[in-house]
Protein backbone atom coordinates (compact mmCIF):
# COMPACT_ATOMS: atom_id res chain seq x y z
CA UNK A 1 0.00 0.00 0.00
CA UNK A 2 1.50 3.38 -0.88
CA UNK A 3 -0.03 6.86 1.21
CA UNK A 4 -0.43 10.24 -0.88
CA UNK A 5 -0.57 12.47 1.24
CA UNK A 6 -1.59 16.76 0.29
CA UNK A 7 -2.10 19.17 3.03
CA UNK A 8 -4.38 21.74 1.70
CA UNK A 9 -5.42 25.62 3.60
CA UNK A 10 -8.51 23.77 5.64
CA UNK A 11 -7.81 20.45 5.87
CA UNK A 12 -5.30 17.91 4.64
CA UNK A 13 -5.99 14.77 2.22
CA UNK A 14 -4.25 11.24 2.91
CA UNK A 15 -5.38 8.75 0.11
CA UNK A 16 -4.23 5.21 0.92
CA UNK A 17 -3.15 3.84 -2.50
CA UNK A 18 -3.71 -0.64 -2.54
CA UNK A 19 -4.82 -2.36 -0.10
CA UNK A 20 -5.45 -1.56 3.53
CA UNK A 21 -4.57 -4.48 5.08
CA UNK A 22 -2.27 -5.56 8.45
CA UNK A 23 0.61 -4.68 6.34
CA UNK A 24 -0.47 -1.24 5.43
CA UNK A 25 -2.51 -0.06 8.32
CA UNK A 26 0.34 0.88 10.71
CA UNK A 27 1.61 3.38 7.89
CA UNK A 28 -1.53 4.82 7.86
CA UNK A 29 -1.93 5.30 11.61
CA UNK A 30 1.42 7.01 12.15
CA UNK A 31 0.56 9.39 9.04
CA UNK A 32 -2.61 10.76 10.57
CA UNK A 33 -0.96 11.05 13.82
CA UNK A 34 1.49 13.05 12.26
CA UNK A 35 -0.77 14.97 10.96
CA UNK A 36 -2.43 15.85 14.49
CA UNK A 37 0.72 16.27 16.04
CA UNK A 38 1.26 19.33 12.56
CA UNK A 39 -1.88 20.48 13.73
CA UNK A 40 -3.82 19.10 11.04
CA UNK A 41 -6.43 17.91 12.48
CA UNK A 42 -9.60 18.22 9.62
CA UNK A 43 -8.56 15.24 7.60
CA UNK A 44 -9.69 13.73 4.63
CA UNK A 45 -9.11 9.88 4.08
CA UNK A 46 -9.64 9.50 0.03
CA UNK A 47 -10.57 5.95 -0.40
CA UNK A 48 -10.97 6.42 -4.27
CA UNK A 49 -7.74 4.18 -4.70
CA UNK A 50 -8.45 2.05 -1.95
CA UNK A 51 -9.02 -1.66 -3.66
CA UNK A 52 -9.29 -3.40 -0.38
CA UNK A 53 -10.30 -3.01 3.46
CA UNK A 54 -10.31 -5.36 6.27
CA UNK A 55 -10.69 -5.05 10.36
CA UNK A 56 -6.76 -3.86 10.63
CA UNK A 57 -7.83 -1.09 8.00
CA UNK A 58 -10.95 -0.12 9.17
CA UNK A 59 -8.98 -0.11 12.94
CA UNK A 60 -6.71 2.59 11.39
CA UNK A 61 -9.45 4.84 10.30
CA UNK A 62 -11.49 4.55 13.58
CA UNK A 63 -8.51 5.30 15.42
CA UNK A 64 -8.16 8.08 13.38
CA UNK A 65 -11.51 9.08 13.66
CA UNK A 66 -11.15 9.14 17.56
CA UNK A 67 -7.88 10.68 17.67
CA UNK A 68 -9.27 14.30 15.14
CA UNK A 69 -11.83 13.90 17.52
CA UNK A 70 -10.32 14.44 20.81
CA UNK A 71 -8.23 17.08 19.11
CA UNK A 72 -11.20 19.26 18.36
CA UNK A 73 -11.12 17.92 14.73
CA UNK A 74 -12.61 14.94 12.46
CA UNK A 75 -12.02 12.47 10.46
CA UNK A 76 -14.18 11.90 7.07
CA UNK A 77 -14.06 9.88 4.49
CA UNK A 78 -13.99 10.25 0.43
CA UNK A 79 -15.16 8.55 -2.70
CA UNK A 80 -14.62 5.04 -1.45
CA UNK A 81 -14.42 2.46 -4.06
CA UNK A 82 -17.65 -0.32 -4.03
CA UNK A 83 -15.22 -3.10 -2.29
CA UNK A 84 -14.88 -0.62 0.55
CA UNK A 85 -18.12 0.20 1.08
CA UNK A 86 -19.40 -3.29 0.98
CA UNK A 87 -17.04 -3.61 4.36
CA UNK A 88 -18.26 -0.29 6.06
CA UNK A 89 -21.80 -1.60 5.20
CA UNK A 90 -21.35 -4.99 6.74
CA UNK A 91 -19.99 -3.66 9.95
CA UNK A 92 -21.90 -0.84 10.51
CA UNK A 93 -18.95 1.52 10.26
CA UNK A 94 -20.83 3.70 7.49
CA UNK A 95 -22.73 4.65 10.64
CA UNK A 96 -20.03 6.60 11.86
CA UNK A 97 -18.08 7.23 8.90
CA UNK A 98 -20.38 8.87 6.35
CA UNK A 99 -18.59 8.54 2.69
CA UNK A 100 -18.45 12.25 0.97
CA UNK A 101 -18.37 12.15 -3.01
CA UNK A 102 -15.15 13.20 -2.61
CA UNK A 103 -12.02 14.62 -0.75
CA UNK A 104 -12.77 18.70 -2.18
CA UNK A 105 -16.50 18.06 -0.74
CA UNK A 106 -15.46 16.56 2.58
CA UNK A 107 -15.61 19.93 4.61
CA UNK A 108 -17.51 21.94 2.00
CA UNK A 109 -19.67 23.96 4.27
CA UNK A 110 -18.49 22.54 7.77
CA UNK B 1 -12.85 -29.42 -2.56
CA UNK B 2 -13.91 -31.91 -5.34
CA UNK B 3 -15.73 -30.44 -8.65
CA UNK B 4 -15.60 -29.72 -11.85
CA UNK B 5 -13.12 -27.83 -13.70
CA UNK B 6 -11.66 -26.51 -10.16
CA UNK B 7 -8.37 -24.31 -10.12
CA UNK B 8 -6.28 -24.11 -6.64
CA UNK B 9 -3.53 -21.62 -5.84
CA UNK B 10 -0.64 -22.66 -2.72
CA UNK B 11 1.27 -20.39 -0.72
CA UNK B 12 3.92 -21.49 1.74
CA UNK B 13 5.96 -19.20 3.76
CA UNK B 14 7.17 -18.09 6.99
CA UNK B 15 4.00 -16.41 9.04
CA UNK B 16 4.74 -12.61 8.41
CA UNK B 17 2.17 -10.29 7.87
CA UNK B 18 3.63 -9.74 4.17
CA UNK B 19 2.23 -13.23 3.87
CA UNK B 20 -1.02 -12.17 3.63
CA UNK B 21 -0.50 -9.72 0.69
CA UNK B 22 0.99 -12.70 -0.51
CA UNK B 23 -1.55 -15.07 -0.49
CA UNK B 24 -4.34 -12.23 -1.69
CA UNK B 25 -2.01 -11.48 -4.85
CA UNK B 26 -2.26 -15.55 -5.39
CA UNK B 27 -6.21 -15.53 -5.04
CA UNK B 28 -6.40 -12.64 -7.45
CA UNK B 29 -4.59 -14.71 -9.99
CA UNK B 30 -6.81 -17.60 -9.57
CA UNK B 31 -9.62 -15.44 -9.49
CA UNK B 32 -8.21 -13.71 -12.81
CA UNK B 33 -7.26 -16.62 -14.34
CA UNK B 34 -10.66 -18.46 -13.86
CA UNK B 35 -12.48 -15.78 -15.26
CA UNK B 36 -15.77 -16.00 -13.97
CA UNK B 37 -15.73 -14.94 -10.29
CA UNK B 38 -18.01 -12.22 -9.46
CA UNK B 39 -16.40 -9.06 -7.64
CA UNK B 40 -18.40 -9.38 -4.69
CA UNK B 41 -17.80 -13.10 -4.11
CA UNK B 42 -14.20 -12.51 -4.72
CA UNK B 43 -14.15 -9.49 -2.80
CA UNK B 44 -15.66 -11.23 0.28
CA UNK B 45 -13.97 -14.25 0.16
CA UNK B 46 -10.63 -12.69 0.12
CA UNK B 47 -12.00 -10.88 2.99
CA UNK B 48 -12.48 -13.62 5.12
CA UNK B 49 -9.08 -15.15 4.28
CA UNK B 50 -7.37 -11.68 5.00
CA UNK B 51 -8.93 -11.88 8.47
CA UNK B 52 -8.15 -15.49 9.17
CA UNK B 53 -4.56 -15.33 8.24
CA UNK B 54 -4.15 -12.05 10.19
CA UNK B 55 -5.16 -13.27 13.12
CA UNK B 56 -2.74 -16.48 12.77
CA UNK B 57 0.16 -14.49 11.87
CA UNK B 58 -0.61 -12.08 14.93
CA UNK B 59 -1.26 -14.61 17.94
CA UNK B 60 0.16 -18.08 16.37
CA UNK B 61 3.19 -18.42 18.97
CA UNK B 62 5.48 -20.89 17.81
CA UNK B 63 5.99 -24.37 20.07
CA UNK B 64 8.37 -24.01 22.63
CA UNK B 65 12.19 -25.13 20.94
CA UNK B 66 10.38 -25.43 17.02
CA UNK B 67 11.21 -23.48 14.47
CA UNK B 68 9.44 -20.08 13.57
CA UNK B 69 5.86 -20.40 12.57
CA UNK B 70 5.03 -21.10 8.79
CA UNK B 71 1.74 -20.76 7.05
CA UNK B 72 1.04 -23.04 4.08
CA UNK B 73 -2.42 -22.04 2.10
CA UNK B 74 -3.77 -23.70 -0.12
CA UNK B 75 -7.00 -21.93 -2.05
CA UNK B 76 -9.44 -22.88 -4.81
CA UNK B 77 -12.31 -21.94 -7.14
CA UNK B 78 -14.17 -24.40 -8.99
CA UNK B 79 -17.81 -23.40 -10.39
CA UNK B 80 -20.11 -23.67 -7.28
CA UNK B 81 -18.13 -22.66 -4.47
CA UNK B 82 -14.59 -21.17 -3.12
CA UNK B 83 -12.84 -22.89 -0.68
CA UNK B 84 -9.31 -21.97 1.56
CA UNK B 85 -7.08 -23.73 3.60
CA UNK B 86 -5.60 -22.02 6.41
CA UNK B 87 -2.55 -24.02 8.33
CA UNK B 88 0.18 -23.12 10.60
CA UNK B 89 2.82 -24.43 12.59
CA UNK B 90 2.04 -22.56 15.93
CA UNK B 91 0.51 -23.91 18.93
CA UNK B 92 -2.51 -25.25 18.40
CA UNK B 93 -4.87 -22.51 20.12
CA UNK B 94 -9.17 -23.03 20.80
CA UNK B 95 -10.93 -20.32 20.00
CA UNK B 96 -14.55 -20.35 20.09
CA UNK B 97 -16.50 -19.61 16.64
CA UNK B 98 -19.77 -19.93 17.69
CA UNK B 99 -21.80 -16.79 18.63
CA UNK B 100 -19.41 -14.52 16.79
CA UNK B 101 -20.65 -11.10 16.76
CA UNK B 102 -18.96 -7.07 15.90
CA UNK B 103 -18.08 -5.35 18.98
CA UNK B 104 -21.19 -3.23 20.84
CA UNK B 105 -19.12 -0.18 20.38
CA UNK B 106 -19.15 0.70 16.86
CA UNK B 107 -15.79 2.99 17.89
CA UNK B 108 -13.64 -0.40 18.93
CA UNK B 109 -10.63 -0.12 17.10
CA UNK B 110 -10.37 -4.42 17.07
CA UNK B 111 -12.31 -7.24 17.61
CA UNK B 112 -14.15 -7.15 14.06
CA UNK B 113 -12.07 -10.26 12.07
CA UNK B 114 -13.60 -13.38 12.90
CA UNK B 115 -16.85 -12.32 13.21
CA UNK B 116 -16.91 -10.61 9.28
CA UNK B 117 -14.96 -13.90 8.45
CA UNK B 118 -18.34 -15.57 9.64
CA UNK B 119 -20.82 -13.38 7.86
CA UNK B 120 -19.08 -13.63 4.22
CA UNK B 121 -18.45 -17.42 4.63
CA UNK B 122 -21.03 -20.20 4.49
CA UNK B 123 -18.56 -22.26 6.40
CA UNK B 124 -15.62 -21.53 8.58
CA UNK B 125 -14.04 -24.19 10.66
CA UNK B 126 -11.01 -24.64 12.75
CA UNK B 127 -8.93 -27.84 13.34
CA UNK B 128 -5.83 -28.53 15.49
CA UNK B 129 -3.29 -30.89 14.32
CA UNK B 130 0.12 -30.48 14.14
CA UNK B 131 -0.80 -26.84 13.97
CA UNK B 132 -4.05 -25.14 13.35
CA UNK B 133 -5.93 -25.65 10.07
CA UNK B 134 -8.83 -23.54 9.37
CA UNK B 135 -10.93 -24.13 6.31
CA UNK B 136 -13.38 -21.73 4.93
CA UNK B 137 -15.90 -22.20 2.39
CA UNK B 138 -18.16 -19.72 0.39
CA UNK B 139 -20.62 -20.20 -2.21
CA UNK B 140 -20.59 -18.54 -5.17
CA UNK B 141 -23.51 -16.15 -5.29
CA UNK B 142 -24.01 -15.63 -8.63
Amino acid sequence: MDLKVNTMRNYAVIAPQGRLTAVGAPSLRKALNHLLEQGNVRIVVDLSETAFIDSSGLGALIGGLKAARLAQGDLRIAAPTPAVSSVLKLTNLDKVLRAYPSAETAYHGG
Amino acid sequence: MAGESQNCVEVMGPAELQMVEKVLDAFDRLCESTGRVAEEDQMQFALAVSEILTNMITYGQSTSGADPVSIHAEICVNDHEMCASLRDTAEPVHVALDDLSLPDDLLDESGRGLAISAMVLDRLERQTDSGNVWSLQRSRRT
